[in-house]
C-alpha cells in the first residue's frame, strides 16, 4: 500500500484544467495547475463570445463559498485559489512513481523577466525592435518580442519570447525596476502528487495543409478562430469583420466544415466546429444582416443542450445552408474575391464568388502531446488522443492517471468542464485518505479592533515609476490625502508592489498605528493576495484597506489632460476616504455540514453517483421509484463500442448492494426538502406511504427521462414498424429472422417542432443496430433515412463502416418527410432521393424508428426542490458550459437525462462531476461565506418578503416567530439584488451600504 | 468643446459591476485607450444592486448623468441581476419622462469584460452627449 499524496498535478490551464484544479482544491486537495502558456485559460480567452447563448459566463467557474480565498474578478484575468499553485511556462519532463504517489519533474522555461518585479507597465514592449506575428490574434496582428500574451492575461507579467529574441537589451535599459534578466536561469523542480489530471487540449489543424483552400495564400481565406479575433472587441478591428485584403466588410461569407476532419487520414468529427460555425455566422447575421453568410457542410451537428435551437436561430436569420463539401477555391487576383468550386447533392457543378472565406480547422493534438503522453505512459489511439476505457470517459490505460477534454477526443467548452468534473472525482476519489493532508487551513483573519479605537486611516500612493505621475500628479493628491477627515499619514512610493516596498509600506503602517488602509494603486486583480498578505502581517482586518485604481482607470485613460486626472485622482480618493471611515471589520460566520448526500434516481447516473460518494467516505441516501435500479440502461444490450451494458450494470448493483455507506429506498419519492446547501431535512415517502425524514448536505437529481412513443409512422399500428430499441432486443434475442430489408428513419420525435432538441444518441444507435444486421446478415439491404449523421468525435469511424458494410444513408429534409404506407402484407416508404430524381420507394420488411427521449413529468420534483426546468421540461443548469451539473439552488446538483439527452459513458462523467461539486460541499465541516454579504435591519424589515423571491441564490427567508427577513450568509453572494429591492432600505450589503454608496456620490461630485 | 456650452466639463457618475464592466474599464487602461475623465467609476458587484435612489441621489447632488454598467444580458454573474436593473432603469426612465425631467442623462450600457474599447466609446459618448444637453438644471433647481 502506497502513502497517498493529497496534491494533484493538472496539466493544462484551459478551461477544463482550471474547473478539475477548482474542483480538487475546493474539496481538500492541492492542485498544482501547469501550462506551457504564460497565462491561464487556454482557448478560452480568445474568445468573446460563446454558443448556444453568444454570452460569456466564465466567472461562473469561480468558488461560491468561501470565496474571499478566490479572487472575485473575471476569470479572464485573474484566478488565485489558496490550494492552487499555478505554473506557467511550465512542462512535465518526467513522471515516476504509481497511483496515488507520483513523482513528477516540472521544467519552467523562465521568461527572463523578474515577475516579482514587473508592473506590466509596457515600456520594455515599446522599445523592443523585434515585431512577430501574435498567438492571440491568431497571427492576424504583430506583437514584440516581450510581450504579455493577451491584455487580460494574469499573471499579466511580461514574458520573454526567446525563439525571437534578439537580445539587443534595449528593454533592460528602460524597465525601470529592473525585472529583466537575459540570464535569468530556468527551473526544475520536482513534486509529489498522487493523481495526475491531464486537459492538454487541442491544437488546430494547419489549414495550409490542404493547398485546394489557400489558406496563408489567399488573403481572404481565414479560420474560424481568426474571424473569432476579428469579431472581438478587443482584436485588431475592434469587433469589425473587415476582410485582410482590403479592410471592407464583406458582402458575402463562406464557411466551409469539416477542414482536416472527416477525411481518409483524420476521420474522425471534430466536434465542437459546427457549433462555433453557426455562432461566427449568427454574430455576423446580427452585426451586418445585409451579408450573406452561407455554410458548406456534410451534416450540421448540433447536438448538445440548446444547441438545435440555436441552429434554428441561423436559419431564421437568413443563414443558408449547402450540403457540400467545397474542392477547390481560387482567388481572383484583382478583386481578391473566392471562386468556390463545390458540386451539388443532385451532381451539378456550382461555380460562387465569395468576399470571405472561413475554415472550420480540426482539432488536433497538442504539438507537445505525443512527448507529454509518453513522459505520461498512456497509451494514445491513432490519432494521437489519449485513449479513454471503455465507460469511463476520464480513465487513461494508466491508474492514477486521468483526462478530459479535447485531450482525449474533440470536445466543446460544455462537455470538457463535465469532464474536467469526473476527472477530479476520479482524482479525489483515490485519494479520499489524503484528504485535507495538505491544504491550509483559511488564514486566520486578523482580530483587529476598530470599533472602540479612534479611525486612523493612512493613504499609500504609488507613483509606479512614471506610468501615474505621467497623467496624475501625485505630490498633490498627497496633500490633499493631508487634509482628508481620519487621514493621519500619507505616503508617496515609487514602486507599491517591489518586495521592498512592500517591507517598508508594512513598517510604516505598524509605526503610524493606522487601523484603516488606503492604496492608491492599480486595478485590484495584480496584487490582491500580495497586498492582503502584507496587510494581514501588519495586523490590518481584510475588510480594513482598500485598493483604489488610479492607474488603469485613471493614468492611462486620461494621459492628455493632467490637471483633470490629478482632480478625479482627488476625488476617487476622497470618496474612498469616506467609505472606508464607515467600514467595520467584517465577520465571516460559518455554518455547519451535514456529511451525507441524497441521489434520486438510481438508474446508471444515480448509482454511479451514489458510489462515487460512497467512495469518497460520504454516506448517501438513494432513492429510486421503481423497484428495479438501472433505469434505461437496463434494457440497454451492446452500445457502438460493443462493450456489454448489461455486465456494466450489474457490476454497478452489486457495488450499490455491498456498499455499507448507500442506503437504497426503492420504490420511493422525495416529497419534501426543506433547508439550504450543507443542511437539508428531506422526507422520503414509500410506495407503502410510510414516511422517513433525513438530513443531507446536497442532493444530486438522477431521475432520467422517458422513451418517446411515436404517434408517427403508423407506430403500434403493425408488429413490423418498431423502434431502435425493440430492434436491439429482436437482435440479441431471437435474430432477425432473416428480413431482406430494413428501413431507419432519424429523428422520431426529436428535431422537430414538438422536440426542438437532438436527442443525441439515437444516430449511434441506428448506425450500431445497422452494423450488427449486417453482421447477421449481410444480405440484408439496411436504408437509414436521415436529416444529419450525427456522429461526433470517434463515432465517425463507426458511421464510416456502416458504409463500408454497404448501410445506404438517405437524407431527407424536414419539410418533406419519409412516405410511409403499411398493410399486413407490406411496408412501403416513399422518399426524396436528393442524388435521383423522384421518390425512391422501398419495400421493407421491418421499419425502424429511431425515438427520441421525453422527459417525465419533472414539475413535483422541481417544485420540492425549488429548481427550474428549462423549456422541454428537462431539468436547467445554471449556465450550459460552465456550471453544467450545478443547479440555480446551491448545494442541489443534477446529472443524466433528467438534465439532456446523453450516450452512457457522457451521463457516467456527468454523474461522477455532480457527485464531485456535491463533495466539494461534502468535504468540509462547514460552510464559510464570502466577508461581502447582506444583511437585515431588523427594525426596518416590514416582513413583505420582496427580498426572499428577489434573492437568485435562496439566500433569504422569513421567519415566522420574529416577522423578520433573515440572511443564510453562506448561500448569499453578495450580488446586492435585495439592496434594490427593499422598499425599506433594510436590506444592505456590507461594505456597499446606502450611506457608503451615497457618501462617495457626494465625494466624487 | 461642443457648441453652445464652452467650458461646461460634465459630472458623470458610472456604476459599474465587478465582473463586467468594471474589469472593461480596467481593459481599456491596460490597452491605453483615451476617453474624457468626465465619468467617475463608482464599482457595485452587481448592476442589480444599484437603486434608483443612488442616480436620482447623483442627479440632484450635481451630477451631469449617470451610468450603469452591467454584464451583457444573459451573461450576468448572478444569475438575473443585469435583468433587474434593466427593467429598473426602463422605469426609471419612464418616470422621469411622466415628470418632464431629462430621462437622456440616464444610461445603461452592457460591457463584458474583454470589451475594453466598448467602455472608452461609451464614456466619450456620454460624455460628449451630456456636453450637449449643457448642465443639469435639477442640480440647482429646487422648484421641481
Amino acid at each position: 500500500m502506497v502513502d497517498k499524496v493529497g496534491a494533484v498535478l493538472v496539466i493544462g490551464a484551459g478551461v477544463g484544467g482550471l474547473r478539475a484544479a477548482l474542483d480538487l482544491a475546493e474539496s481538500g486537495f492541492k492542485a498544482y495547475l501547469v501550462d506551457s502558456n504564460p497565462g491561464i485559460g487556454g482557448t478560452v480567452p480568445q474568445l468573446d463570445k460563446w454558443f448556444p447563448d453568444n454570452g460569456c459566463e466564465l466567472c461562473k467557474l469561480l468558488p461560491v463559498f468561501s470565496r474571499d480565498g478566490c479572487s472575485q474578478f473575471c476569470l479572464r484575468r485573474d484566478m488565485a485559489h489558496p490550494n492552487i499553485e499555478l505554473l506557467p511556462n511550465s512542462q512535465i519532463q518526467e513522471v515516476t512513481g504509481e497511483a496515488g504517489n507520483f513523482e513528477v519533474t516540472i521544467n519552467s522555461v523562465s521568461r527572463w523577466v523578474k515577475t516579482e518585479r514587473c508592473t506590466g507597465c509596457r515600456l520594455c514592449a515599446e522599445v523592443c525592435p523585434v515585431e512577430v506575428p501574435d498567438e492571440y490574434n491568431d497571427g492576424l496582428q504583430l506583437r514584440k518580442a516581450i510581450y504579455v500574451r493577451s491584455p487580460q492575461a494574469i499573471p499579466n507579467f511580461y514574458c520573454i519570447d526567446r525563439e525571437t529574441c534578439t537580445k539587443c537589451g534595449k528593454c533592460i535599459e528602460v524597465c525601470p525596476t529592473n525585472a529583466i534578466d537575459l540570464n535569468l536561469p530556468d527551473e526544475s523542480q520536482k513534486v509529489a502528487v498522487g493523481a495526475i489530471i491531464v486537459s492538454s487540449g487541442f491544437q488546430e489543424f494547419d489549414a495550409a495543409e490542404m493547398g485546394q483552400y489557400g489558406f496563408n495564400r489567399y488573403a481572404n481565406v481565414l479560420n474560424n478562430l481568426q474571424v473569432e479575433r476579428l469579431l472581438a472587441s478587443g482584436g485588431r478591428t475592434t469587433g469589425e469583420l473587415l476582410r485582410p485584403s482590403d479592410e471592407k466588410v464583406p458582402k458575402k461569407v463562406g464557411f466551409l466544415q469539416c477542414v482536416g476532419s472527416r477525411d481518409t487520414e483524420r476521420n474522425y468529427c471534430s466536434t465542437a466546429c459546427c457549433m462555433y460555425t453557426l455562432k461566427e455566422a449568427i454574430l455576423i447575421k446580427e452585426k451586418y444582416p445585409d451579408t450573406e453568410v452561407i455554410i458548406f457542410y456534410m451534416d450540421m451537428r448540433a447536438f448538445g443542450k440548446g444547441y438545435h435551437r440555436y441552429y434554428q436561430q441561423a436559419q431564421e436569420l437568413g443563414v443558408k445552408f449547402v450540403h457540400s463539401r467545397v474542392s477547390v477555391i481560387r482567388e481572383n487576383p484583382k478583386t481578391k474575391n473566392l471562386l468556390l468550386l463545390t458540386r451539388a447533392e443532385d451532381g451539378t457543378d456550382i461555380r460562387s464568388e465569395y468576399d470571405l472565406v472561413v475554415l472550420a480547422a480540426a482539432q488536433c493534438p497538442s504539438a507537445r502531446a505525443t512527448e507529454l503522453n509518453q513522459a505520461l505512459g498512456v497509451d494514445v489511439n491513432q490519432w494521437g488522443f489519449i485513449q479513454s476505457q471503455d465507460w469511463w470517459q476520464t480513465r487513461t490505460s494508466k491508474e492514477g492517471i486521468y483526462v478530459c477534454g479535447s485531450a482525449a477526443a474533440p470536445a466543446d467548452i460544455a462537455d470538457s468542464v463535465i469532464q474536467a468534473g469526473a476527472a477530479a472525482c476520479e482524482a479525489a476519489t483515490l485519494l479520499a485518505s489524503a484528504r485535507d493532508q495538505l491544504v491550509e487551513a483559511e488564514a486566520e483573519s486578523v482580530a483587529s479592533a476598530a470599533s472602540d479605537e479612534d479611525t486612523k486611516v493612512a493613504v499609500i500612493i504609488c507613483q509606479c515609476g512614471e506610468e501615474i505621475t505621467a497623467a496624475v500628479n501625485t505630490a498633490q493628491v498627497a496633500e490633499f490625502a493631508q487634509t482628508l477627515p481620519d487621514v493621519t499619514s500619507v505616503e508617496e512610493v515609487r514602486f507599491l508592489c517591489l518586495p521592498e516596498t512592500l517591507e517598508e509600506v508594512k513598517k510604516s503602517i505598524t509605526k503610524s498605528g493606522a487601523n484603516r488602509v488606503i492604496f492608491a494603486a492599480c486595478a485590484p486583480y495584480h496584487y490582491h493576495r500580495l497586498l492582503g498578505n502584507t496587510m494581514r502581517e501588519a495586523g490590518i482586518d481584510p475588510s480594513l484597506w482598500q485598493l483604489v485604481n488610479i492607474r488603469e482607470q485613471l493614468a492611462w485613460v486620461h494621459k492628455d489632460d493632467q490637471a483633470q486626472a490629478t482632480e478625479k485622482a482627488k476625488k476617487i480618493l476622497a470618496a474612498t476616504v469616506d467609505r472606508i471611515r464607515g467600514q467595520e471589520p467584517l465577520r465571516i460566520t460559518p455554518m455547519t455540514v451535514e456529511q451525507k448526500a441524497l441521489v434520486i434516481g438510481a438508474g446508471v447516473s444515480g448509482m454511479v453517483a451514489a458510489l462515487s460518494l460512497a467512495e469518497q467516505g460520504f454516506e448517501t441516501y438513494l432513492v429510486e421509484k421503481s423497484a428495479e435500479t438501472g433505469g434505461h440502461a437496463g434494457e440497454a444490450y451492446y452500445n457502438l463500442g460493443n462493450e456489454d451494458p448489461q455486465a456494466f450494470i450489474n457490476d454497478l448493483r452489486k457495488k450499490v448492494k455491498n456498499s455499507s455507506q448507500i442506503h437504497l429506498y426503492p420504490e420511493t419519492g422525495v416529497v419534501e426538502v426543506n433547508g439550504r446547501s450543507g443542511n437539508f431535512s428531506s422526507i422520503l415517502k414509500a410506495a407503502d406511504d410510510t414516511t422517513t425524514e433525513i438530513i443531507h448536505g446536497a442532493i444530486i437529481v438522477a431521475t432520467g427521462a422517458e422513451d418517446y412513443v411515436p404517434t408517427e409512422y403508423q407506430y403500434g399500428q403493425n408488429d413490423k414498424i418498431i423502434t431502435q430499441k425493440e430492434l436491439q432486443q429482436l437482435l440479441v434475442k431471437n435474430g432477425l429472422g432473416k428480413p431482406t430489408t430494413v428501413v431507419m428513419i432519424q429523428c422520431v420525435g426529436s428535431r422537430d417542432e414538438g422536440h426542438p432538441y437532438c436527442n443525441r444518441t439515437c444516430c449511434s444507435d441506428a448506425i450500431v443496430n445497422a452494423l450488427n444486421i449486417k453482421e447477421q446478415s449481410p444480405e440484408t439491404e439496411v436504408y437509414v433515412l436521415n436529416r444529419d449523421i450525427i456522429t461526433y468525435a470517434f463515432r465517425e469511424e463507426y458511421y464510416s463502416k456502416a458504409r463500408e458494410t454497404g448501410v445506404l444513408f438517405i437524407r431527407f429534409n424536414q419539410e418533406d418527410p419519409p412516405e410511409v404506407n403499411a398493410t399486413d402484407k407490406a411496408i412501403t416508404i416513399r422518399v426524396n432521393d436528393p442524388v435521383l430524381p423522384g421518390k425512391l420507394e422501398i419495400d421493407a420488411d421491418l421499419l425502424v424508428l429511431s425515438t427520441g427521449i421525453v422527459t417525465g413529468d419533472n414539475r413535483a420534483l422541481a417544485e420540492t426542490l425549488s429548481i427550474e426546468l428549462n423549456e422541454d421540461g428537462f431539468f436547467r443548469e445554471v449556465d450550459t458550459k460552465f456550471r453544467p451539473v450545478d443547479t440555480a439552488i446551491d448545494g442541489i446538483f443534477i446529472c443524466g437525462r433528467a438534465n439532456a439527452p446523453r450516450n452512457l459513458d457522457e451521463e457516467i462523467a456527468q454523474a461522477q462531476a455532480a457527485a464531485q461539486r456535491a463533495v466539494n460541499i461534502l468535504s468540509r465541516k462547514e460552510l464559510q461565506s464570502g466577508r461581502i454579504v447582506s444583511e437585515v435591519n431588523a427594525r426596518r424589515c416590514s416582513y413583505c418578503g420582496i427580498c426572499v423571491t428577489t434573492c437568485p441564490f435562496n439566500a433569504r427567508w422569513l421567519d415566522e416567530d420574529e416577522h423578520v427577513a433573515v440572511v443564510d450568509e453562506a448561500l448569499c453572494q453578495a450580488c446586492g439584488a435585495c439592496v434594490a429591492a427593499c422598499p425599506n432600505s433594510a436590506a444592505k450589503l456590507r461594505g456597499y451600504r446606502d450611506k457608503q454608496i451615497l457618501s462617495v456620490i457626494e465625494a466624487v461630485l | 468643446m461642443a457648441e453652445g456650452n464652452n467650458g461646461f466639463e460634465p459630472k458623470i457618475i458610472g456604476f459599474l459591476c465587478n465582473w463586467c464592466t468594471a474589469s472593461a474599464a480596467d481593459l481599456a487602461g491596460t490597452t491605453r485607450a483615451q476617453y474624457p475623465p468626465n465619468l467617475h467609476p463608482v464599482r457595485v458587484m452587481c448592476s442589480g444592486t444599484v437603486d434608483p435612489v443612488y442616480l436620482i441621489k447623483s442627479l440632484l447632488s450635481g451630477a451631469d448623468a449617470v451610468m450603469v454598467g452591467g454584464c451583457h444580458p444573459g451573461d450576468c454573474h448572478y444569475v438575473s441581476g443585469n435583468y433587474k436593473a434593466r427593467r429598473r432603469m426602463a422605469m426609471l426612465q419612464n418616470i422621469f419622462e411622466s415628470l418632464g425631467l431629462d430621462a437622456n442623462r440616464i444610461w445603461t450600457r452592457w460591457i463584458s469584460a474583454s470589451e475594453g474599447p466598448e467602455f472608452a466609446a461609451a464614456v466619450r459618448e456620454i460624455t460628449e452627449e451630456t456636453r450637449k444637453q449643457g448642465p443639469n438644471p435639477l442640480s440647482t433647481d429646487w422648484a421641481l
